[in-house]
């Protein structure tokens, strides 16, 4: 089903989805995460490099690995390494002049570094891996579409629902957002994704190659975020139900699964190679003891358990584009047994199945109310792709019918009915991306009502503090010679990568935090989330006033408001 | 059931639909939000006709930061941070998207100015007038995610023992109130009882109420009293009929406020 053609315009979705990610994360903000990761990926690239260059004495020692690798060591090393790789082949920057903003092992004491200098902004560099995720995401959807679920429609009809299914999932705010971080949500979701694909195949083919695919891409996913670890509760259900169908599915995707998955992980973690059990120990412990953020929703500030069951189907319908929603809920109805439109099963893999199971076990967790829901929709951006499938089914459905239905049953008419389907479900979620850029976190759709709508639902404002990007210009105008500005939820490291940048004015510097940092300052910013009131009360106190010098916003929403002292410390 | 006769059709036109409607629908969320000229002209309006010690209030509750960029210098600190807006005879309602605030509410206006997309409705009322509050003592701290004058007051243990806040003798008007509420959502996230507060005039109960991290604000029941000095009294203990006492961790803070009409 899929053509060489298919094949070409996959390769084109890669690109294009790239490079208009590319071209819109530098207005994005540095959010807490990355900023963190951006450091681990130089100091992992750093030892990478010093190893290869026989730099580092005795490499291979607890001690070597430990002094590059122990930083951040409470997450998996696979992205932050592809964001220090592309940093180092792609930065700009004067990096021993401006070696007290590097990490200690990384920094140069002599000379630059030789790189292909593509990018400004070395915070872009360090973004790259993600975007390309993204752009492998939208080709991903787009060919499993037609591999899996074409086959069911006429060829046009068929590649109306891939691209649709292609266009949808990355058109959408929230995982756009995401896709411009330097962070591991959305490659996770699109690992998720990718594994899902090569079970499914694997699960025809029997062969070991095939399983072996799954089980290094499996592995890369380990090495990415922890959500892999409930990857196999998905794809094992699934085994299970054929098995238990008289289906004899192969074995050979669990085995692969078992061994290379862990394998490859180990591979890629120098962190592991001493005291392995220790630290993975450690590793998994962090996650299952992490701390409890704060959290509104629908008016509340949640940061303990029990939580609200239905907070990821909120977040899921208050923020997902609503073209999305209706046709992925019409995709599901025709999809399900004995749907509106039930068609003879043309494989014995129970596609369905594997798809609700892939969409719904990253949601799973959340409707326990025990599980932390300080990330909103990112830790299940992996449900996104396969909403966007059932999505694509609906407009393949309506595709096939539309013409005949009309009358007009040539290729032209089909096509253009196709291409007109396409346009209608994919203009409003692009609509919406483009319009909730650069604050995705802030979005809600128009059946909350909008920014504002979500404000009045008492819903999320923001987190990781990445939305003070939006008052660099305003901070560099404003700000007195070699002032302190009190960065709020805007963490040290992004205000680091800031300067390095070169996006904030190099004399300005960070107080530090709470209380006293606001008292020592001279412009204090507040990032507005229900929680983080008090700090805005602690800036009345401490600089006399209770009037902004200046507040962003969102469609009307204040997103941070900033004060300035008028008056001597 | 009945039978669709073109059912492609339907569905394409209900997508087509469907789209024009979300684009619009945010297209106008993004159009409605107000401009600076419209607040400008909102700001001049409340500038024309605001006394001191009118309150002005901002709806809906979240755009208060911009309303406070442009009318911040009129509000002091007592009224931002106030026990509630019983005290006050005029308030100045700025408002978007046709929000009204809880203060105003079954008040009828005496001015309504539109400027676009903000609105400036004027209230009056008679309204008594404070005597005396806890407002030289207390400190600006958060309580149920608001600003709030305040005094913190520990709760005991133990009810025979109460934590005690003694406010001294002090002039009194027709009616004694007095809020409490748990501060910091650092504190709250770490504590699962709850506190009593007790007001005490000349050693005789005048109110109490219990209060735990979701109460909020809360208004304790008012007291009667006569206008002259009285010797006033706050207690706290951990509540033992709510929550888990023995995970206590209560930033209690009380206010108090005497009003005579």
């Amino acid at each position: 089903m899929i053509t060489t053609r298919d094949k070409l315009f996959a390769l084109f979705l890669v690109v294009a989805t790239t490079a208009i990610t590319v071209a819109a994360a530098p207005r994005q903000g540095i959010n807490r995460d990355e900023a963190y990761y951006m450091i681990a990926g130089e100091q992992y690239v750093a030892y990478w490099e010093k190893v290869l260059s026989g730099d580092l004495p005795r490499p291979f020692s607890d001690a070597s690995i430990a002094r590059f690798w122990e930083y951040n060591h409470e997450h998996p090393p696979l992205m932050k390494l592809l964001y220090g790789l592309a940093w180092r082949f792609l930065h700009t920057c004067e990096c021993a002049a401006e070696r007290e903003w590097h990490p200690p092992p990384a920094r140069l004491d002599a000379g630059r570094h030789v790189t292909l200098g593509a990018f400004e902004w070395e915070s872009t560099a360090f973004r790259l891996p993600t975007m390309v995720c993204f752009g492998l995401l939208a080709a991903a959807v787009y060919l499993f579409f037609l591999e899996a679920l074409g086959a069911r429609f006429p060829s046009v009809a068929a590649r109306a629902g891939a691209l649709a299914a292609s266009l949808l999932a990355v058109a959408q705010p929230r995982a756009f957002f995401h896709a411009q971080t330097a962070g591991f949500d959305l490659p996770a979701a699109a690992l998720w994704f990718l594994a899902t694909w090569l079970y499914w195949r694997a699960l025809e083919r029997r062969t070991w190659r095939s399983a072996m695919g799954l089980g290094l891409v499996f592995g890369l996913f380990l090495a990415t975020k922890l959500q892999s670890f409930f990857l196999p509760l998905a794809l094992g259900a699934h085994w299970l139900w054929l098995l238990a169908r008289r289906r004899r599915p192969t074995l050979r995707p669990i085995v692969a699964m078992a061994l290379v998955g862990p394998a490859t992980v180990f591979a890629l973690w120098p962190w592991l190679w001493h005291d392995t059990w220790r630290r993975l120990g450690a590793y998994v412990g962090f996650h299952l003891h992490h701390v409890h953020y704060n959290f509104e929703y629908l008016g509340k500030n949640w940061n303990r358990p029990p939580y609200p069951w239905h907070e990821p189907l909120g977040m899921l319908v208050t923020t997902a584009p609503v073209i999305l929603l209706a046709l992925a809920a019409a995709g599901a109805a025709i999809m399900a047994p004995g749907g509106l439109r039930a068609r003879p099963t043309v494989e014995d893999r129970s596609t369905g199945l594997l798809l609700f199971l892939s969409g719904f076990v990253p949601m799973a967790p959340f409707f326990f109310g025990s599980t932390p829901i300080f990330g909103e929709t990112k830790h299940w951006l992996a449900t996104m792709p396969v909403l966007a499938l059932a999505a694509g089914v609906a407009v393949a459905a309506i595709a096939e019918r539309l013409p005949d239905e009309l009358g007009r049953g040539g290729a032209g008419a089909r096509l253009a009915a196709a291409a007109a389907l396409v346009l209608a479900a994919a203009l409003p979620a692009a609509y919406e991306t483009w319009r909730s850029h650069p604050y995705g976190l802030s979005h809600y759709n128009a059946l909350a009502g909008g920014a504002p709508g979500g404000a009045d639902l008492g819903m999320n404002r923001q987190f990781w503090g990445y939305s003070p990007a939006g008052l660099l210009p305003w901070i560099d105008a404003t700000m007195p010679s070699n002032g302190q500005l009190y960065l709020h939820d805007w963490n040290h490291d992004a205000y680091v990568m800031y300067l390095r940048d070169g996006r904030l004015r190099r004399d300005i510097r960070d107080p530090g935090l709470e209380e006293p940092a606001i008292r020592a300052s001279d412009v204090a910013l507040v990032v507005h989330e229900k929680h983080f009131n008090k700090y805005e009360y602690m800036i009345w106190d401490a600089f006399h006033t209770l009037r902004p010098a200046q507040v962003l916003t969102l469609d009307g929403v204040p997103l941070v408001t900033a004060y300035r002292r008028e008056g001597p410390k | 059931m009945i039978a669709i006769r073109r059912p492609a059709t339907l569905c394409a036109v209900l997508i087509v639909g469907l789209a024009a409607w979300e684009i619009l629908a945010l297209w106008r969320v993004h159009a409605d939000a107000p401009e600076p000229s419209e607040w400008q002209t909102a700001q001049s309006v409340v500038r024309k006709g605001f006394h001191k010690g009118d309150l002005i209030v901002f709806a809906p509750a979240w755009i208060d930061p911009i309303g406070r960029a442009y009318l911040g210098d009129l509000m002091a600190l007592e009224d931002v941070a106030r026990n509630d807006a019983g005290r006050y005879g005029r308030i100045w309602e700025v408002s978007t998207r046709g929000a009204s605030a809880p203060e105003t509410r079954g008040l009828a206006a005496v001015e309504d100015a539109d400027a676009g997309a903000v609105r400036v409705r004027r209230f009056e009322r008679a309204a008594p007038r404070a005597v005396w509050s806890t407002n030289d003592r207390a400190r600006l701290l958060e309580v149920a995610f608001a600003p709030h004058l305040c005094v913190l007051l520990p709760p005991s243990r133990d009810a025979e023992h109460p934590g005690r806040l003694d406010l001294g003798t002090v002039p009194l008007g027709t009616e004694l109130r007095a809020w409490g509420g748990l501060a910091d959502f650092r504190a709250r996230k770490e504590n699962w009882a709850a506190a009593v507060v007790r007001v005490l005039v000349d050693d005789k109960e005048g109110a109490r109420a219990s209060v735990a991290n979701d109460d909020g604000w809360v208004a304790l029941p008012p007291v009667a009293t006569t206008a002259e000095a009285h010797h006033v009294v706050v207690e706290a203990w951990v509540d033992p009929e709510r929550g888990d006492p023995a995970r206590a961790r209560l930033d209690l803070c009380v206010a108090a406020e005497a009003r005579t009409p």
